[in-house]
């Protein structure tokens, strides 16, 4: 059996894939003449068998559920999204851009906060922050980078534009599937790898290590680089063993750690305390050193603020980075890019009512009901109102919220998310809305992944792409096209 | 080596030979107790608690002394850290949190060990299956160490497993020796007891073979505590931790003091020791095993 195309039942959202009279878009004409070679049938059996090599390989996430955690294996669709290299290039452009901009930021508000003084950003906004951390002003970290690793998410609107949804500058996970699912797809799809031109992503671990390495304090060589883990009950611990061992790194937990007498940081060994000069720390800033953020925290390591200061030990990323990622923060990125820049920004923002401006909030509440409305400093969608779907009541109660606390809350226009064709439980191919998380690093160089992680909202209509809330996720091809 | 992963494979290496042991010790007591017409049986099960120095542990359950409690107690009981499914629990876990240390098949044989006892666990406590259950124990304990001998580097992570696992096997050696010594009533004549003894380590033709074709208490308790070539006996065990510990620096110590307790292992007078009770003795060596593990942790750890 050959695939329908013809019935493919589009939605709303633009498809990556198809264009409207189910043809395929630029770039993935070979992508569709091989599925449709392949016919419905065998291309579930590939399905299958990817299922069976994610078991096998024990590719897993964790899902935390009443103090169990249960690991689970990665949920992944074997249909690639694609997007053409000449489109790919704008967005890391754009990408490089953006978070070149928003280290500059981070940097001024714990520096000299020029951008206040300059009426850009208001001050209020960095009063009310909840990430911002009063322990980290005065600090040059080097290269003036804070976050060197940053995870955006970006989705296509219904005109087919990519949008900035939001920056991951804290502990932004998710690049291991990326590299995992490549992996799967080369095993299941290797005749395709062989006719198109898909630009590698397996060099993320060496560029990863590349930028840790270069930001060793006191020049020493070769350095000594740790990845620092809460530990096993930790949702992407999968992840963290698998970024360790590809970099060929201690894999360490708090209590492995201890500064010294002279605010060096070391680790215990067999063969006593080994120097620690890097630490790509995948702990939240308020666990990470118990006598200056939470002090009952069990996963930190007592003096590591201290040693930062001093220079004795570089934090990836560091401390404080997640001022910046804010619902409210973001709305300001296009200005801080022409701001710090002077350029114009490369991707847009989704369109974004600031409460905190009384026209803003004045449009905000009397079109609640075509509106989504997102605290500054949730994830995963906690408080959120999504206002076509709520109620009368619901909206009015939000309502109340944002006028009691402006600062605390933006709006969006509700967006049909692009979608990708996927197969379905029942094994018919139809589209599934999905987003983009590209990694971008940057230290003594900048670089993004070939693509990044698509998360893909598996069931019918779903907007959500969590993993731990029926998403999983698809790879991402970025393909060299002729011109 | 993080001294963290260090301790979990060194427990890793403890827990898995504590399964072994504790299948092994159920086992034997019950075919043992067959043969002994006439004596209390509910009494030699409760010496099992003893053995494994869980008396504290027994009360606080509330189980009943006997066949059933004992036996749930030693190989089921969620509530006692050293029973057969907690050992294998514990080493599951201390696996999980460095699974990129061990080959993938070992991590896979551990998670169907696992999902074993939660299916099966029950027939342990069933006189009538007890036996094949058990013995289903043992392989599977022995089926995890073989894939480490075949799949493992000989390197840090090796000799900390096999540190701890020869440093469990120790203990238990000295545990079987005090009590069936001690409880060796000549009512079924006391060869049964030896060869039960010598069975309950797998130990009956190494010894037949390289020490005595007849059985008798004195070569018996000898070759236990002795041997240099039967992998579990006493000093064997402590020389395998040796030979581990000189591959590591800050040696010293412990090379000191497992030297001395094999000397004085090899010069006791073993039929004084019969005569007189091997209690006091086998409590000298278990100190002495914890006096080792004490150095190790604060060398190591």
């Amino acid at each position: 059996m050959t695939i329908a195309w013809k019935e493919y039942p589009f939605t709303s959202g633009c498809d990556e894939l198809l264009t409207p009279d189910s043809l395929p878009r630029s770039g993935a004409e070979g992508l569709y003449r091989y599925l449709t070679g392949l016919g419905m049938e065998e291309l579930r059996e590939r399905q299958q068998a990817a299922e069976e090599t994610i078991l096998n390989l024990g590719i897993t996430f964790t899902v935390y559920s009443q103090g169990d955690n249960i690991d689970r294996a990665w949920p992944f669709d074997i249909i690639p999204r694609l997007i053409p290299s000449k489109e790919w290039n704008r967005i890391e452009q754009g990408l490089i851009q953006r978070l070149a901009a928003l280290n500059l930021f981070i940097g001024d508000v714990y520096g000299e906060r020029r951008i206040i003084r300059d009426g850009i950003f208001p001050e209020e906004i960095l009063a009310m922050s909840r990430n911002f951390r009063s322990q980290c002003v005065g600090m040059r970290p080097a290269f003036g980078v804070w976050a060197h690793v940053c995870g955006s998410d970006l989705i296509r609107d219904r005109d087919g534009r990519i949008l900035v949804l939001e920056d991951n500058l804290r502990v932004p996970s998710g690049v291991s599937y990326m590299l995992e699912n490549r992996l799967i797809t080369k095993r299941v799809f290797p005749e395709l790898f062989g006719t198109q031109r898909i630009l590698p992503v397996d060099d993320y671990p060496a560029r990863l290590y590349d930028t840790l390495a270069a930001l060793a304090p006191e020049g020493r060589n070769p350095p000594r680089v740790v990845v620092l883990t809460p530990g096993i009950f930790n949702s992407a611990y999968f992840e963290h063993v698998y970024l360790a061992q590809r970099m060929g790194l201690e894999l360490v937990e708090g209590r492995d750690l201890v500064v010294g007498d002279d605010d060096g940081v070391f680790m215990k060994t067999i063969s006593g305390l080994q120097r620690v000069d890097v630490i790509y720390r995948r702990v939240d800033d308020l666990y990470l050193d118990p006598e200056e953020f939470l002090s009952t925290s069990m996963l930190g390591v007592p003096g590591l603020m201290r040693a930062w200061r001093k220079g004795r030990v570089a934090l990836v990323n560091a401390p404080g980075a997640g001022v910046a990622d804010d619902k409210v923060v973001y709305a300001y990125v296009p200005e801080m890019i022409r701001y710090y820049l002077g350029e114009e920004p490369i991707l847009a923002n989704v369109t974004t009512w600031k409460c905190l401006l009384q026209e803003d909030r004045r449009y905000v509440l009397e079109h609640l009901d075509q509106l989504v409305v997102k605290p500054a400093n949730e994830s995963g969608g906690y408080g959120m109102l999504i206002g076509p779907m709520a109620s009368r009541a619901e909206r009015e109660e939000m309502a109340g919220r944002i006028r009691a606390d402006p600062r605390n809350y933006i709006a969006q226009p509700m967006i049909a998310l692009s979608t990708v064709p996927t197969l379905t439980e029942n094994g018919a191919l139809e589209p599934r809305h999905v987003d983009l998380r590209p990694f971008i690093l940057q230290g003594a160089q900048s670089a993004v992944t070939a693509g990044g992680l698509t998360r893909v909202a598996l069931r019918k209509g779903s907007l959500v792409v969590n993993s731990s809330q029926g998403g999983g996720s698809k790879d991402t091809w970025i393909v060299a096209t002729e011109d | 080596m993080l001294s963290r992963v260090a301790e979990n494979i060194y427990w890793m290496g403890r827990y898995l030979e504590r399964a072994e042991n504790t299948a092994r010790l159920v086992s034997v007591t019950g075919t043992l107790l067959l043969d002994q017409p006439g004596t209390n049986r509910s009494h030699g099960w409760n010496r099992l608690v003893t053995i494994t120095g869980c008396n504290a542990a027994f009360a606080q359950t509330g189980e009943q002394p006997g066949e059933a409690g004992v036996t749930r107690f030693l190989l089921v009981a969620a509530d006692n850290s050293s029973s057969l499914v907690s050992s294998v629990a514990y080493a599951r876990e201390n696996l999980r949190a460095m699974r990129d240390t061990f080959p993938g098949e070992f991590w896979e044989g551990i998670n169907d060990f696992s999902l074993f006892l939660r299916e099966q666990s029950g027939a342990g406590v069933e006189a009538a299956h007890r036996h094949e259950f058990l013995h289903a124990v043992i392989g599977r304990c022995q089926t995890l160490v073989g894939i480490l001998m075949g799949t493992l580097s000989r390197g840090v992570a090796f000799d900390f497993f096999s540190m701890g696992q020869h440093m469990e096997r120790a203990d238990m050696c000295t545990r079987i020796l005090d009590v069936d010594v001690a409880a060796g009533q000549p009512l079924s004549g006391l060869d049964s007891l030896w060869l039960h003894l010598l069975r309950s380590v797998s130990g009956e033709p190494m010894y037949r073979r390289h020490v005595n074709p007849r059985v008798n208490a004195v070569d018996v308790v000898a070759f236990l505590l002795r041997d240099r070539r039967f992998p579990r006996a006493f000093n064997f065990c402590l020389h395998e931790v040796e030979r581990c510990l000189e591959t590591l620096d800050h040696n010293a110590l412990g090379i000191q003091l497992i030297k001395r307790v094999e000397r004085s292992v090899d010069t006791r007078d073993v039929s004084g020791l019969i005569a007189d009770g091997p209690g006091a003795f086998m409590d000298e060596l278990q100190q002495a095993l914890q006096r080792l593990h004490e150095i190790l942790s604060a060398t190591y750890f």
